[in-house]
């Protein structure tokens, strides 16, 4: 048993006892790329958000696409780590601590998008002072909070049989002050029945709710566009189809963080292609629920004749065509191709198919957000042209890419801190198989 | 920056000079011709009215024209005369506009035909030119009354002149306006001539709100008259539709500063729901921290034991 | 333009100072008997019965303004629902309305809470000029989704914007479908006389940087029994304003009344369909008071670029008319 755990440690926490060079490199890269974020942000809360490409017309640019693009992700860690959980899926195990590390750090991160948008910083607070409940953003306060409080609750419950082994773990080389830093979260748990049951029982409490706190907080995030007026937004199906649409990009970013540590870690053992498979059936499922969803919104808005309807389409169709052909049907196509032929079944496939559902999903984003905003009931009449057509500077790029590098740097801390596939589920798949084959020797 | 700033002194120049020589000028109000430069040309508004009270409301309103533009001349002295006898040197406004209530019983001197000159001056100054404006007024009054009968309300006015005998010798042949005093203007009912015995009337009708009880002042006026300018007499009446004026302002609705009840029970409802599970499965927490300790207690007894 | 703006401010100072200079310089030649000029205020000069100067209070005759607290400007005036119509046949494009606006509220040269479009429903309808002042509707859609109650209506039917509750989220933006809200992207660069003024909603000046500006409808002029600033500004005479419980509505020179012009005119509001219940009515550009064109005459060239993509204007240029003398 002990050799077990050595073994399982060693493999999943690689960088546990000291960091590699390349580890060291790629976080520094990270962390520059996110001070020119901030340097970026520094500019706006100086300058004004002049410096940004939002106008008078388009007024949310690319803080609100990447608002709603890392929720999307978040939920996605949610639905699958919480349904598979409820349906006691075996081949989850390896894969939950991954996607339960996306919920929590795609939440931490969407937030801060929100935050670079409002005009004045200094008055946020009055979020909390003044709360209106009939606007849909207090709405999105209180769930987007309740959300992160929940993730955070349903990801520690999944450290503690970790940390504990970590803590009881004697040969691990690490200084006095880490050890200490694992024995305090591990909460004195020592893997009695007692406390085994309770952690259980608390996490499919979690779990349930999870699932459907996620879903409350995706369509409460879809009915900020789709209790306005403007042509394109108001759409009853905005909040189903942001739901779905978070779930797909969720789903492509799982997969390619399980190739990432399955590549750098040699995780083969762990994270298997059955798992890919598996994950990739969902992401096929999901890509034609999506593709469902999206075909239904624009087919119903360009088959009614309404005028702002058209106006809208046609410009999809004119100033967006490449962006809307990729998210619209690279984007489902590919994914439902690779996956739905066997032969075509490989991880490598998989992934890449995962990387342009990925993709597409945030310029699927960017479609829905900003082409509303330029095709305005009382048309834009004006002549300067960053007023009639969105062009992100390089503000909202740096930023962007700080909050990209943000959650590689965040993941790269959990991994080396915290075994990337967790240790207690695995090693109970493990004695529960040993207990199969006593019982099958016999 | 150097020819801006030469500029300044040159302005400041300029108007230190100004004042010492106007300080040195012994009439000091007739003499402009001294000046060399061409100066704008000014206009002085000047209106007239004679009010339900009998107060006298003289207004004047002065602008220098300046490239085919009005400017409002702001803090300007002008100049009020009744008959020729200055009566008032009032400022101008920020709207270049002065004003002189004169009280009914001031008597007023008369030229021969009964009518007296009013006129205001302003003096102008080094560059605007000097202007003048004046009206040759006839008293007239005004007295309002009215009738209801069955379902016809008439709203009538004579206009009549006063003799140095105190007689009342009425008007004929003058237009007199019926109008409904509103917030900003006043809405006109109709209008009439005034016959032998200087009494006109109009029909008022039934649909013009008023205030809660449905008051409305009425208005008569004789508006722009030659010999009269402008002369007003009022009175309140019930004549108006009463209007509750507070709008249908539901304390509760999405625009409002609270919600609707139902949005309140909804979210409560809603949030107390989920965060009693949070708080639920952190004493579970909490539970497994108290079992350990127990565990560790009970372990150290067992290695003292 | 801001040559002749310079020199005139210059030389209005000229006058003052001239002005003031006269006081000082010279004997004051009067009938009264030693009365001070005070600065116009709230007292009016009142020639008594034996020829005396007195002062009366300016409230007798009208309403004295004062600072209203952006508290206080969340009541609104009691007893009071403000409605406006704008007549389309009148308007020729003259963009007093817009001048006056950005004077009145010192607002900066891009900002426009009062736009004139160049309207055209379709290809096969002719175009007309349509000034946009903010609706002020009675279900406004911008209140509704505002989180933190920067913007409001009051009970006189007035929205307003409340810039020292405002975090610029911009949902309010987005929300109102008719683009009538600006948005202060930077520094507004205040006027010096404006940064030493007390905010108040109700004039919207100064503008702070980070919140959203729009059309208040001149509430300050209003107490004081004013009309709002394009109504008179207009010299066509193209906006009316009033108050509905008066059923009156008036544009400086003439006065309607607004149940008897609404069904004279057949007056509409803007896309009611959208359920948003705005307080302007428009009057139909039926019987134009001019032909469309004169509002494309004598324009500003980048006023003019503006309509370039209308059906119309592009229907001039292909067929090589007149356009833009």
């Amino acid at each position: 048993m002990e050799n077990n755990l050595d073994k399982h440690i060693k493999a999943l926490t690689p960088e546990i006892e000291r960091t590699s060079k390349w580890w060291k490199l790629l976080f520094l890269l990270f962390l520059v790329l996110f001070l020119t974020g901030i340097y970026g942000l520094i500019l706006q809360i100086t300058k004004g958000h002049i410096v940004t490409g939002m106008r008078d017309n388009v007024v949310w640019g690319f803080y609100i696409v990447n608002f709603i693009f890392f929720m999307g992700l978040s939920y996605a860690g949610a639905l699958i780590s919480g349904a598979l959980h409820l349906f006691k899926a075996e081949w989850r195990r390896p894969i939950i601590r991954i996607t339960e590390l996306t919920t929590v750090i795609s939440l931490l991160i969407g937030p801060c998008f929100i935050l670079f948008c409002i005009g004045r910083l200094d008055r946020v607070f009055y979020l909390l002072m003044y709360p209106r409940i009939q606007s849909p953003i207090t709405w999105d306060v209180i769930a987007i909070s309740t959300d992160i409080a929940g993730c955070i609750l349903f990801l520690y419950l999944s450290f503690i049989q970790d940390f504990a082994k970590l803590r009881d773990y004697p040969e691990l080389k690490v200084g006095k002050f880490r050890k200490k830093l694992y024995k305090a979260p591990a909460l004195g748990y020592q893997n009695t029945p007692k406390q085994k049951h309770l952690i259980e029982f608390s996490k499919n409490i979690m779990a349930a709710m999870i699932i459907a706190i996620a879903i409350i907080v995706y369509s409460v995030l879809a009915w900020i566009f789709g209790v306005t007026l403007q042509p394109g937004w108001h759409s009853t199906i905005f909040g189903p189809y942001f739901v779905i649409a978070a779930v797909y990009s969720g789903t492509g970013l799982i997969i390619i963080l399980m190739w990432i540590f399955r590549k750098v870690y040699h995780l083969e053992e762990y994270i298997t292609k059955k798992h890919f498979i598996n994950i990739g059936v969902l992401l096929m499922i999901v890509a034609a629920f999506y593709g469902y969803f999206t075909f239904s919104d624009y087919l119903t808005k360009w088959y009614g004749s309404v005028r702002m309807d058209k106006i809208l389409i046609d410009k999809l169709f004119a100033d967006f065509y490449w962006a809307f052909i990729f998210s619209n049907y690279i984007g489902i196509i590919v994914p439902l191709i690779v996956v739905g032929f066997p032969k075509l079944r490989t991880i490598r496939n998989i992934t890449i198919a995962a990387i342009i559902a990925l993709i597409g999903l945030w310029v699927n984003r960017y479609l829905i957000v900003i082409p509303t905003l330029e095709t305005p009931y009382l048309p834009i009449q004006d002549i300067r042209p960053d007023w009639v057509r969105y062009t992100p500077t390089w503000v909202e790029w740096s930023l962007t890419i700080a909050g990209v590098s943000v959650f590689g740097m965040l993941f790269m801390l959990a991994s080396k801190f915290v075994p990337i596939v967790s240790i207690s589920e695995v090693t109970d798949d493990e004695k529960e198989d040993n207990n199969e084959k006593q019982l099958l020797s016999v | 920056m150097n020819t801006s700033e030469l500029l300044t002194v040159k302005k400041t120049l300029t108007y230190i000079i100004f004042s010492f020589l106007f300080v040195f000028t012994s009439t000091g109000l007739s003499a402009q011709d001294s000046v060399a430069a061409e100066k704008h040309s000014s206009m002085l508004g000047f209106s007239y009215l004679k009010r339900t009270d009998g107060v006298r409301v003289l207004s004047a309103t002065a602008s220098a024209v300046i490239n085919r533009q009005f400017i409002p001349l702001v803090n300007c002295q002008v100049r009020f005369f009744c008959s020729d006898k200055e009566v008032a040197v009032i400022e101008t406004d920020n709207a270049g506009k002065a004003l002189l209530l004169i009280d009914a019983s001031y008597k007023q001197q008369c030229s021969d035909d009964g009518s007296t000159e009013y006129k205001a001056v302003y003096e102008g100054n080094d560059t605007i030119e000097e202007t003048e404006s004046s009206v040759q007024i006839t008293d007239i009054s005004l007295k309002l009354n009215f009738s209801e009968t069955d379902s016809l309300r008439i709203a009538g006015a004579k206009a009549y002149q006063l003799s140095p005998g105190g007689d009342t010798i009425p008007v004929k042949d003058i237009t007199l306006i019926f109008a409904v005093k509103r917030m900003f203007s006043n809405l006109k009912i109709g209008e009439g001539t005034t016959d032998k015995s200087g009494f006109c009337s109009c029909e008022f009708p039934k649909n013009i709100p008023g205030d809660s009880i449905g008051r409305i002042t009425i208005l008569v006026r004789i508006e722009e008259n030659e010999l009269y300018a402008n002369v007003e007499a009022s009175g309140i009446k019930t004549w108006g539709l009463p209007t509750k004026a507070t709008t249908s302002f539901v304390k509760r609705e999405l625009w409002t500063e609270i919600a609707p009840v139902w949005m309140i029970i909804t979210l409560f409802t809603m949030l107390t729901g989920v965060w009693a599970h949070y708080f639920y499965v952190a004493f579970n927490i909490y539970r497994i921290k108290r079992e350990g300790k127990k565990i560790e207690k009970a372990k150290k007894e067992q290695l003292t034991v | 333009m801001s040559v002749n703006k310079k020199s005139r401010r210059d030389f209005l100072k000229l006058g003052v100072i001239a002005g003031g200079t006269l006081l000082t310089g010279s004997v004051v030649k009067t009938a009264l008997s030693g009365n001070e000029d005070k600065k116009s205020g709230e007292k009016v000069k009142m020639l008594t019965q034996d020829g005396k100067l007195v002062e009366v209070d300016k409230s007798s005759i009208l309403p004295v303004g004062k600072y209203i607290s952006p508290k206080e400007a969340r009541q609104g005036i009691p007893n009071r629902k403000f409605v406006m119509v704008i007549d389309l046949a009148r308007c020729k494009n003259a963009r007093k309305c817009v001048e006056v606006c950005q004077a009145g509220h010192h607002l900066p040269s891009d900002h426009e809470w009062m736009k004139v479009y160049l309207m055209q429903d379709s290809e096969k309808s002719f175009p007309y000029w349509f000034p946009r002042p903010c609706f002020h509707c009675d279900n406004p859609m911008c209140a509704s989704v505002c989180p933190v109650g920067a913007t409001y209506k009051r009970t006189d039917g007035i929205v307003l914007v409340d810039s020292e509750r405002c975090i610029g989220c911009k949902f309010c933006m987005t929300g109102c479908p008719y683009s009538v809200r600006v948005f202060n992207w930077k520094d507004p660069e205040t006027p010096e006389q404006d940064k030493i003024k007390k905010y108040s909603p109700e004039t919207g000046i100064p503008q702070v940087e980070g919140t959203v500006g729009k059309c208040v409808f001149c509430v300050d002029l209003l107490r004081t029994g004013e009309l709002p600033r394009c109504v008179t500004g207009c010299p066509m005479g193209v906006i009316f304003f009033g108050d509905i419980f008066e059923d009156t509505v008036t544009n400086g020179t003439e006065t309607f009344q607004l149940s008897q012009l609404i069904k004279d005119r057949t007056a509409f509001r803007y896309l009611e369909f959208l359920g948003t219940e705005p307080s302007v009515y428009y009057l139909p550009p039926t019987q134009r008071l001019f032909p469309f064109e004169r509002g494309l005459e004598d324009l500003d060239e980048k006023i003019l670029a503006r309509y370039k993509n209308t059906p119309f204007v592009l229907k001039m240029k292909n067929e090589n008319l007149n356009y833009g003398k």
